[in-house]
């Protein structure tokens, strides 16, 4: 402390120590409160809960207050040494905070985009059939045509290059009032669009993207369009709902022709009452995606169920050979849902009805009776169609097209329409539900809502994967490696876990794919045999024994689906705003705040940088080591003590020495008592040398509360914890330096640290563990085992662990120390 | 009596509709929903519903307004309400006009299925049952 500042505060200052003690208290608590948001909103998103958009507005409000808080206190503790982290969380919180507004649920976004190669395909850019389109091409990897999409942003760009943005809006809120002044302003509007040029920027970019089509496909390519408004409906708050049009067989040179005349046509008056109709009020644009028009040797559309009986088990196929060919008539078949597929063919086009005595199995292939395409292609086509609507959770119609080598192309697809749906009678259903049993009722956890169906596959070793057919459900013990995770959520119909989290990387996975997931089920490897069928409904968290055709069937006619859900849109949206750690090298010197690109990374940057003043070595050497004692014991550990509110006894206030009957510090006691411990599984006292000794260990006591700083072999580890009679103030947090070459190490901590229920996160520097809200004796218990760990990790080479499973550390570790887990 | 209860649910938030419809279905209610407070109560008007489960706060007619509706129409409709704000306040208001429960979001169908079997045994449906 300079010669200066000892003068104005008197000496190195308790009083200044207990300031940053709590700064970090409170830095530290609000960071795992964090950690505890982020860890519900996940559990939120699986789909069990019923939620709507004030749920994302109070859960982000939360966090930013959360972060805001953290800021603060961290640039009070670095005085001022992070003033950019309010730049970054006010962009944070900008961004997000627009994208649950009231207003259209519009992201700005690159005014061209091709379809290939896009990571993202959001409604908010190009509208939801296209997106659906593209999602499944880049979830399941079906074809689809190729092309380009002109999105929402384009059209606004327009209106802003051409300054049009107030009078539109003034023209349609006349409109809207039933001004008849309006009419003749919306026709200005559009004579003003029709005589300007599209902005160069856009353009620029549509030709760039016709060019690399023309030059792939040649000069005889021919596009289809489509056009997609999105706007806010005032009768629901639901951000953005669509509707369509297709403008077809259009070529390249033509292509920003009828985008600006389609733009024009939007302030046509008779198109603005037809958004009114709609209750589309206000601002709207339209989006445009450009695919190119393929000419197969077949076309058709497949409905997964046939509309006029969806609990008849049968799908309708339409296929017209030859599109070219106006004349050819269309074949239609109903095909059962189910493996064989039996195909029978419809009388006529429109009779729908089948006599008993018509029906006939065609296995010897279709192709005898006139169909135009083979019964293997028929199956492949089922197959594409049943994972599209396995995919999406509800019965589809989709186009496709058979080109001329046989594989197929999905042009286009959409839930089906409900209105063409014959009702569903639910008396059947209900009936149907009390004649199976249940297996789990509100057991676990769900990760992933959604139905699915079939034989179960147990998967106890990554082995066993490569057996895992389609159409199964599976059924394993623990997470799987992330390698093999992708082409299981292809295949699986659902997913059965008996330990995992809600938060685990697999479960993240099923929701991505849209696989209906409980996790947390205990003995669902135990319980359900191999071949078994059953029903998982993860919508209710039940699973039933046996197929339940009813209840899978209902869910695609009436559920929520996975298409157009606004709220659950927004909700993926935002976790990616604020969930994912991204900062992947935390070591890395030149670490800033440019390198955030969440929520999660930011408070996580905030929390390392706080963790850093208080183990800084040479500011406690330069500035609280002359206040502190010495606490030394009978094994070589020691501590600089620092005593912010009677930690220590009171007759202990002079003299620099101090034992471990001094403190009145009773988590540091707990602790000290975990580490002087007989090492596990041997008479020998463990070989404390190492547990820290590099550097000067600190400890900030006061009755309740202890900030532990050990530095050991170039590591930093860290325990701050508080604990009272109050369960809601009490807390433990747990920093452990990754160490090199011991990931085996961090994997077992990691995995004892959950056991004992703290919320675990590890990244490139550490391994990061919170519990918070427990009683006090809970606290001290697992604060102890903590202690325990530290000492067993060290001694863990000695006991030639490293040949155990990971499982088999664990039960050693918690079976051979000197005191059981009480709460287990 | 039929066996299962007839309920009308009101909410502005399009997916809580359409989350709660199947969740309800499945075992064998028979349920109407609306995003429309106005709509929901002219609806309310032609036939006679068991149980509303409204939401509190919505923009032309909140919730309470619809509880008082229904209670005037039809005592022995039980009213549930559903709260985005978890306030003592408006909860206590709510039970004072009469409503049967409220819960608060987010909820899990289930909890709100449980309350339903309580109203709808209230109401002499003795054999219905949220149970598999």
């Amino acid at each position: 402390m300079s010669w200066l500042k000892q003068k104005l505060l008197g000496g190195p200052s308790v009083t200044l120590i207990k300031r940053r003690s709590f700064r970090f208290q409170r830095l530290l608590k609000n960071y795992g409160e964090i950690l505890e948001l982020l860890d519900d909103a996940a559990e939120k998103q699986g789909g069990g809960f019923v939620l709507d958009k004030q749920y994302l507005v109070a859960l982000t409000n939360k966090l930013f207050d959360l972060a805001d808080t953290m800021v603060y206190d961290l640039n009070v503790l670095t005085r001022e040494q992070h003033l950019d982290f309010y730049d970054m969380l006010d962009r944070f919180k900008k961004e997000t905070r627009e994208l649950i507004s009231d207003q259209p649920a519009f992201l700005q976004s690159e005014l061209v985009i091709p379809l290939s190669g896009v990571k993202e395909f959001l409604p908010q850019h190009l509208g939801s059939k296209n997106a659906s389109l593209l999602d499944i091409h880049r979830q399941l990897g079906i074809t689809v045509p190729e092309g380009f999409a002109i999105t929402y942003s384009a059209h606004q760009r327009i209106i802003e290059t051409n300054k049009l943005g107030d009078f539109i809006k003034t023209a349609i809120d006349k409109f809207q009032k039933n001004d008849p002044l309006a009419a003749k302003e919306l026709l200005a509007v559009q004579e003003k669009l029709r005589s300007s040029a599209i902005p160069s920027e856009l353009s620029e970019e549509i030709y760039q993207a016709l060019t690399i089509m023309t030059e792939k496909f040649g000069n005889d390519l021919m596009l289809t369009m489509d056009f997609t408004i999105r706007g806010k409906r005032i009768d629901c708050k639901g951000n953005g709902s669509d509707y369509t049009k297709t403008v077809s067989t259009i070529k390249p040179d033509k292509v920003c022709d009828v985008y600006r005349e389609e733009i024009t046509n939007f302030y046509d008056p008779a198109q603005v009452y037809f958004r009114q109709m709609k209750r589309i009020h206000g601002t709207a644009y339209l989006a445009a995606v450009c695919k190119r028009i393929i000419r197969g040797k077949a076309a058709g559309k497949l409905y997964t169920l046939d509309p006029a009986s969806p609990f008849s088990n049968f799908m309708v196929l339409t296929i017209r050979a030859n599109r070219d060919d106006q004349n050819v008539p269309r074949e239609k078949y109903r095909i059962s849902r189910h493996s064989p597929w039996e195909i029978i063919p419809f009388q006529n086009a429109g009779n729908r009805k089948q006599k008993k005595n018509d029906i006939s199995s065609l296995s010897a292939g279709p192709q005898d009776d006139g169909c135009p395409i083979s019964y293997d292609a028929i199956a492949t086509l089922i197959k594409l169609g049943l994972r599209i609507e396995r995919y999406f959770q509800q019965a589809q119609e989709i186009e496709w097209i058979q080109n001329d080598d046989d594989s197929f192309i999905i042009s286009q697809v959409q839930p089906l329409e409900k209105t063409s749906i014959a009702g569903i009678d639910r008396k059947t259903l209900a009936t149907a539900l009390k004649k199976y049993r249940v297996l789990y009722d509100n057991v676990g956890t769900v990760a992933c809502r959604g139905i699915g169906c079939g034989p179960v596959f147990l998967a106890n070793h990554e082995e066993d994967i490569k057996e895992f057919s389609e159409q199964g459900v599976l059924v394993i013990s623990d997470p799987l490696p992330e390698e093999t995770q992708t082409q299981v959520m292809q295949r699986a119909t659902a997913l059965l876990i008996d330990s995992g989290k809600i938060a685990d990387p697999m479960v993240s996975h099923a929701r991505f794919f849209h696989v209906p997931c409980i996790t947390g089920l205990g003995d669902v490897t135990k319980r359900l045999a191999p071949g078994s069928v059953i029903t998982v409904d993860a919508d209710e968290n039940v699973v039933y024994e046996g197929q339940i055709d009813e209840l899978v069937n209902y869910n695609l006619i009436e559920g929520l689906g996975y298409e157009d859900v606004p709220e659950y849109q927004m909700f993926r949206i935002i976790q990616d705003k604020i969930t994912p750690l991204t900062l992947n090298n935390l070591a890395h010197p030149e670490l800033t705040i440019s390198a955030c690109k969440t929520i999660h990374d930011l408070t996580h940057l905030a929390y390392e940088n706080a963790v850093m003043v208080l183990t800084n070595q040479e500011l406690f050497r330069r500035e609280f080591l002359s206040i502190s004692k010495r606490l030394a014991g009978s094994h070589n550990l020691t501590f600089q003590v620092i005593d912010i509110g009677d930690g220590l006894k009171q007759e202990k206030s002079s003299g620099s020495v101090i034992g471990i009957n001094d403190l009145q510090c009773r988590p540091l006691f707990v602790l000290w008592e975990a580490f002087g411990a007989p090492a596990i599984g041997s008479d020998s006292l463990p070989p404390h040398a190492d547990l820290g000794s590099n550097g000067i260990n600190t400890a900030l006591v006061s009755k309740e509360y202890l900030n532990l700083v050990m530095h050991a072999e170039n590591l930093t580890n860290m325990i701050d914890c508080f604990i009272c009679e109050e369960n809601d103030l009490n807390y433990i947090f747990c920093r452990f330096s990754e160490r090199a070459h011991q990931n085996g190490l961090t994997i077992l901590s990691q995995e004892v640290m959950r056991r004992l229920d703290l919320k675990v996160e590890k990244t490139s520097k550490a391994l990061h563990a919170w519990l918070s809200g427990l009683a006090p004796q809970a606290m001290e218990e697992r604060l102890r085992f903590i202690g325990h760990l530290i000492v067993f990790t060290r001694v863990s080479d000695q006991m030639a662990l490293k040949d155990m499973s990971l499982e088999d550390q664990c039960n050693f570790f918690f079976t051979t120390l000197p005191q059981k887990i009480l709460f287990r | 009596m039929e066996k299962s209860p007839h309920i009308l649910i009101l909410d502005d938030e399009p997916i809580v509709g359409k989350r709660l419809k199947p969740a309800l279905e499945k075992f064998g209610c028979h349920v109407e929903v609306f995003e429309d407070g106005k709509k929901a109560l002219e609806r309310f008007n032609e036939k006679h519903f068991d149980i509303v489960v409204t939401d509190v706060r919505m923009e032309e007619v909140d919730g309470l307004q619809v509880l008082e509706q229904v209670k005037a129409k039809s005592e022995n409709t039980k009213v549930i309400i559903i709260t985005g704000y978890a306030t003592i306040e408006v909860a206590r208001e709510a039970l004072i006009k009469g409503a049967f429960d409220f819960i608060a979001k987010p909820f899990k169908p289930n909890d709100l299925r449980v309350i339903i079997e309580r109203a709808a045994k209230s109401l002499g449906y003795n054999d219905f049952s949220v149970k598999g």
